[in-house]
């Protein structure tokens, strides 16, 4: 399994097997890369918590993204 | 005529002292790198605690860091100044991180291996889990940053105490911004 960024609003999720899920940026939030198997790094329109730059968690089964801490 | 002799020591101390360039970190030093700690608490005390009134105040703090991970030491001021044109410097960068895709924080230090990222730059394993190359930036259009010192972090991947200690660079500009101010100069892999 691997994470695609095609662009700063598209990005896929691809399994072993050949499949792909494509995932959506979390709301003001835009894809920057991918560097984990499951994971996402999406920079926001604004600092939270003093950083612009968050790592993502992906749902393998889902597509969903969940916050998990920041990115540097 | 002992006042006078110690004057021209202390004299000669300081004019050596100013005749020797500042140390600078070479790039063939490597750094060891960051051992878990029984006690990353402990650490950052040993570190910290002399900032503090008291026993409570530093505990503060210290649970403070460990909650908001600020990336500055306590004792930043905030002073945003556009960074000129023609100055460079460093980022670690992600496998897969393209160069177009910077985060937000550099250093003016050279960075020598991943250790040195880790202790000096204080970036805590899950903040980037790894790290293979360093970029080279040089402004080209000034930009807004932030600039001082790494504060400490504590990782909880480890657990490590991460002392910080290096230079720091946060640009003040969306994301999306970041590449417009910057060139690449340089990329080279780091272990």
């Amino acid at each position: 399994m691997r994470i695609v960024v095609d662009g700063a609003a598209s990005a896929r999720l691809v399994a072993d097997d050949g499949h792909t899920l494509p995932l959506t940026p979390p709301a003001r939030y835009a894809f920057a890369y991918a560097d984990g198997a499951a994971t996402i790094v999406c920079s926001g329109e604004a600092p939270v918590d003093g950083f612009w730059d968050w790592r993502f968690s992906v749902d393998p089964r889902t597509g969903a993204l969940e916050r998990l801490g920041p990115a540097y | 005529m002992r006042w006078s002799r110690s004057l021209a020591t202390l004299l000669a101390l300081a004019l050596s002292a100013c005749a020797t360039p500042a140390a600078q970190v070479p790039l063939t030093t490597t750094f060891a790198p960051v051992a878990p700690h029984q006690d990353p608490h402990a650490a950052w005390w040993s570190d910290n605690r002399w900032r503090y009134q008291s026993d409570a105040a530093a505990e503060t703090a210290y649970q403070a860091l460990v909650s908001r991970q600020s990336p500055w030491p306590e004792w930043h001021q905030v002073d945003v100044k556009p960074l000129p044109a023609g100055l460079r410097f460093q980022m670690a960068l992600s496998p897969g991180q393209p160069t177009d895709r910077p985060g937000a924080f550099g250093t003016f230090d050279p960075v020598p291996d991943v250790a040195y990222v880790r202790r000096a730059l204080a970036v805590k394993v899950a903040w980037k889990p790894a790290i293979d190359r360093v970029v080279t930036y040089e402004v080209i259009d000034p930009l807004p940053a932030d600039t001082g010192t790494v504060g400490p972090q504590i990782d909880a991947d480890g657990p490590a105490y991460l002392p910080g200690g290096g230079s720091q660079l946060e640009m003040k500009v969306p994301p999306a911004e970041r590449t417009r101010h910057l060139r690449v100069v340089e990329v080279r892999e780091i272990r």
